[in-house]
């Protein structure tokens, strides 16, 4: 119980925040939140025989090869390679508006953290995760792979991704699904915030193409709830427009409409079987995995 | 628009406070990154730009309020003149009242005293650049402007209260002339007075005399007084009845204000000894008259009416004197009904003479109190030269006409001697009668007859001679219109008809007396027969030549007198303004004449002067109306910088106070709807 204790809080992101490895953060991510679960994820996917290794305590029995403990009385595993049916997109949004945090991590470490547990995650059950970072173009692209070591490429990429630039979501998302030809999944982590009709074609557009698609929408809690109190000007992170602001006259006008906002995308969205999970950078990251893992179970 | 502090108005800057703040604020207003303004943009332009007017209305309240308050602090005052500060080279003139009322005390302090601490206190806000005069009510200006203010403080500190009454009316005008004189800039009046109504009589002239009242004129009135009671001996009246040897002496008194009812004890002093003492009672306001008898004395007579004294002590004792009660009359003409009229039994209030026509000179005349001329045909002209240096020496004429006044010689020689008069040849009457139904009864000589009725009821008029009376005064009138009795100047009079019977049948009836005694009576008080007098009035006394050296003896001690001789006789004119009492006129052997000076009962009703009275007698001017009690210093600021508009700044302080609050509690409530709302939502 102790050791579940202990990978669990590393689902926080204020925790998960001290640590300085990102390759680390995405495994304890990734093992606090499979401790938490009643049953391992990994069965029923390898089908392909690659090489014997030496039985280490905590192995399943049933890997365990009886013909080679016949012959040499020793106990080894069965590794295979898989051979993945499943090939995942982590969309990135690396623009300036991501910089933002209230308090805390900004939304693009969050995204970052939650774009490495899934890419961790995926890698651990044999699929493929490419990566595509963007902010009005996009900026780096990494196919999908499933060879373990495609984990550091990805994780080196997220450990240098800066902020930067202004949004331009709609054109990404167009020029990824011209580029992305095989089925797969589509997972985006953005704070959405460019032309909402533009974004919500792109998606549409992977849907169109069969796609699978999951929003990972993330926010910040300031973003949401505008709990400033004293008279303040804002300045917009892409454009740099100054706008002063009296959050007591307009707070509860603010939260309703980016209430609206989120409502609008959820509704749209689910029309077009689009999963979308709203996030706060305060958010554990077990919401997104659980959201990845049920859209990755209906997948089978 | 002046200021009674201006040095507060560095207190304006605490208005910088808001802004500062507010400043301040706006630079402590943090920049907050934001991911994106695109829900803020437009609800922010219309709420934020709301709310930026809010507070800048605020600011603009709040540093309105520091203004007021300052403003508040500095005392602005509304003025017409052009000076907003500072002091202005002036010409003032400080009225004083001096006036007999003014010595009556309050709290142990005669009220003369404040009113000189008052006046010195104003002189200490004049500088070397003024010009100051102060004036007294009962007297001449003090000072002139080229004067050290210091010499003329030491002046005032040195003055005493009069004991005359006052006259405003003068002190103004003469103030007026002095300001008009001036070339200064600003120009003043103070008054410093107990307001007392008799100082101020003849104030409804003032206006015409100040029809051109100095631009910019500003009158600063200190009224010190109060209406408190006061009791005085008002008058006293000697009278001596026909036929009567003993004088009767009626004493009134006199309760101004409301008093507390009840009897205060008068006593007469006769010669310095008490005579007699009785107890009038006036009630709690009036008057009560009491006759007291004074027996007959040889020589001069002198006393006087004394009650307790109150606060006002100077009117509570009052002087009476004469020299002789029998007066001296000569009768020239038909004389005998006249005789037998005014000294039946030799005796009397008349001491008659008889002089023959032709025999009027210098020395007839001696002494002679008036003169009766009956039915004399004409006059020498050494008797007119003898009647002119009588008429002189203000010697009285009662005048019958008759059968045998040769009206040619009247008309030429002696009525243009008398006034602006003739009379007509012709004879009146022949047929019926005539009777005087008609007289001016405003006159003395018909002040003791039954008002109404005529004096001349029953009596019939047969004949008489129709004068003109061209300038005289008609006192009375026959039934068809014509003058009956002139009195061509003061102290002669003319009767249209005889004193001889045969003309009418006066003598023959009851008023014949009465009139004749009234009439004489009249014409010799113009000589010597009055011995009460006012202090600060001219008396002249007329006496025989006195050989030595004549002084005039009073309470104050002697004064050497220089009379100018009139025929036989000699005119004293002598003023005396220091104290009440009894005065001889004397030579080391003998005493010409005695008399009595005392004060001016008006004085003692306090009752005062209604202010618009005062008002109008400076009409155009500002004024303002202090009492002891104010502070000079300010009401000599608001005289000259004019309305204090502290209550009205302080209501609009008051006003942007409670719209300043109101905003406030706008934008508090605003603010608190925000925190509660999101405590819901939290929640």
């Amino acid at each position: 119980m102790r050791a579940t204790e202990d990978y669990r809080k590393y689902l926080d992101p204020a925790v998960i925040s001290r640590l300085k490895s990102i390759d680390i953060k995405a495994r304890l991510v990734v093992e606090g939140f499979v401790s938490g679960l009643h049953r391992g994820p990994y069965k029923g996917f390898s089908v392909e025989f690659a090489e014997h290794r030496q039985y280490m305590p905590g192995d399943p029995i049933r890997y365990i090869d009886w013909k080679v403990y016949g012959k040499t009385d020793r106990f080894y595993i069965k590794e295979y390679e898989e051979e993945t049916n499943l090939r995942a997109y982590v969309i990135l949004d690396a623009s300036a508006s991501m910089g933002y945090k209230s308090d805390g991590i900004t939304k693009l470490e969050y995204g970052c953290y939650l774009a490495a547990s899934l890419t961790y995650l995926m890698l651990k059950q044999q699929d493929s995760v490419g990566l595509l970072t963007f902010d009005t173009k996009p900026r780096r692209y990494i196919p999908p792979r499933s060879v373990r070591h495609h984990l550091h490429v990805i994780l080196k990429e997220l450990a240098h991704l800066e902020a930067a630039q202004e949004t331009d979501l709609g054109l990404c998302l167009r020029e990824l699904a011209q580029r992305v030809k095989r089925r797969g999944l589509i997972i985006l982590i953005s704070d959405l915030l460019d032309d909402e009709t533009r974004v919500i074609r792109g998606l549409k557009l992977f849907r169109h193409r069969k796609h699978e698609v999951i929003v990972f929408h993330v926010l910040d809690p300031y973003e949401i709830n505008f709990p400033f109190e004293h008279e303040v000007i804002l300045r917009d992170l892409e454009t740099r427009e100054e706008v002063p602001a009296v959050p007591w006259e307009i707070a509860g006008e603010y939260r309703r409409r980016v209430a609206d906002w989120i409502d609008r995308y959820r509704s749209v969205l689910r029309q077009s079987n689009v999963d979308y999970v709203p996030l706060s950078t305060s958010t554990s990251f077990d919401v997104a995995l659980f959201s990845y893992l049920e859209k990755r179970q209906r997948l089978g | 628009m002046g200021f009674l502090h201006p040095s507060y108005l560095v207190a304006a800057l605490v208005a910088l406070v808001p802004l500062v703040i507010h400043l301040l604020h706006r630079q402590r207003v943090i920049v907050i990154e934001f991911p994106s303004l695109e829900f803020l943009r437009r609800l922010m332009r219309r709420k934020t730009r709301r709310f930026q007017l809010r507070q800048l209305l605020l600011l603009i309240l709040r540093i309105l309020i520091m203004l007021f308050l300052a403003l508040a602090l500095a005392r602005p005052t509304l003025t017409g003149t052009r000076v907003v500060h500072g002091h202005l080279p002036t010409t003032a003139v400080i009225i004083l009242d001096n006036s007999l009322s003014m010595m009556r005390e309050r709290d142990g302090e005669e009220l003369f005293e404040i009113a000189k601490r008052k006046a010195l206190e104003l002189l200490d806000y004049f500088d070397a650049s003024d010009e100051v005069y102060v004036t007294l009510t009962g007297g001449k200006p003090v000072t002139g402007g080229t004067y050290r203010l210091e010499d003329l403080k030491r002046e005032v500190a040195n003055l005493r209260c009069s004991k005359i009454a006052g006259d405003m009316a003068t002190a103004i005008g003469e103030a007026l002339d002095k300001l008009r004189a001036s070339s200064l800039a600003a120009k003043e009046i103070y008054i410093i007075s107990d307001m007392q109504k008799g100082d101020w009589g003849g104030l409804e002239a003032v206006p015409e005399r100040a029809t051109d009242l100095p631009q910019d004129l500003r009158v600063m009135i200190v009224d010190l007084g109060d209406e408190s009671p006061n009791a005085c001996v008002k008058a006293i009246n000697l009278r001596l009845p026909v036929g009567e040897s003993s004088m009767q002496m009626e004493v009134t008194f006199q309760q101004f204000g409301r008093a507390n009812p009840g009897g205060r004890v008068a006593e007469v002093y006769l010669r310095d000894r008490l005579l007699d003492r009785g107890v009038f009672s006036p009630g709690e306001v009036g008057s009560e008259t009491r006759t007291f008898e004074i027996p007959s004395l040889n020589g001069p007579v002198w006393g006087e009416v004394a009650i307790a004294e109150d606060h006002l002590p100077v009117d509570d004792r009052r002087y009476f004197a004469y020299s002789s009660p029998r007066r001296r009359i000569a009768v020239v003409g038909d004389s005998y009904y006249i005789k037998m009229a005014l000294a039946p039994r030799g005796e009397g209030r008349f001491n008659v003479a008889e002089i023959e026509p032709g025999a009027i000179n210098d020395e007839t005349l001696a002494g002679i109190d008036a003169l009766v001329i009956s039915n004399v045909a004409r006059f020498a002209p050494l008797e007119i030269e003898a009647l002119t240096s009588y008429l002189e020496s203000g010697g009285g004429i009662v005048m019958f006409l008759g059968d045998a006044t040769d009206v040619g010689a009247y008309n030429r020689k002696l009525l243009p001697l008398l006034g602006d008069l003739s009379i007509e040849a012709a004879r009146v009457g022949g047929g019926g009668f005539y009777t005087i139904d008609k007289v001016a009864w405003d006159h003395p000589i018909f002040s003791k007859f039954k008002r109404g009725e005529s004096p001349f009821v029953g009596v019939n008029f047969y004949s008489f001679l129709k004068i003109v009376p061209g300038q005289a005064r008609v006192l009375a009138w026959f039934s068809d219109g014509s003058p009956a009795l002139v009195e061509p100047r003061q102290g002669i009079l003319i009767f249209a008809s005889s004193a001889d019977g045969l003309w009418n049948d006066l003598v023959a009836t009851g008023q014949f007396v009465p009139i004749l005694h009234e009439a004489l009576g009249y014409v010799s008080s113009q000589v010597s027969l009055r011995t009460s007098y006012l202090l600060g009035e001219e008396i002249s006394l007329r006496a025989p030549r006195a050989s030595g050296e004549v002084v005039l003896d009073g309470p104050t001690g002697e004064i050497r007198q220089f009379p100018e001789a009139v025929g036989q006789m000699q005119r004293y004119r002598i003023k005396v303004g220091g104290e009440p009492g009894i005065y001889f006129l004397k030579t080391q052997d003998e005493t010409l004449a005695v008399f009595a000076l005392n004060v001016d009962v008006r004085e003692s009703d306090f009752t005062k002067v209604e202010s618009g009275l005062v008002r109008s007698a400076f009409d155009g001017a500002q004024i303002g109306f202090f009492s002891d009690k104010d502070d000079l210093a300010e009401g000599i600021s608001l005289l000259r910088q004019g309305r204090d508009l502290l209550k009205y700044i302080l209501w609009i302080v008051l006003a942007l106070v409670v719209a300043e609050s109101l905003i406030a509690a706008n934008l508090a409530g605003l603010l608190r709807r925000s925190q509660i709302s999101d405590a819901l939502e939290h929640s």
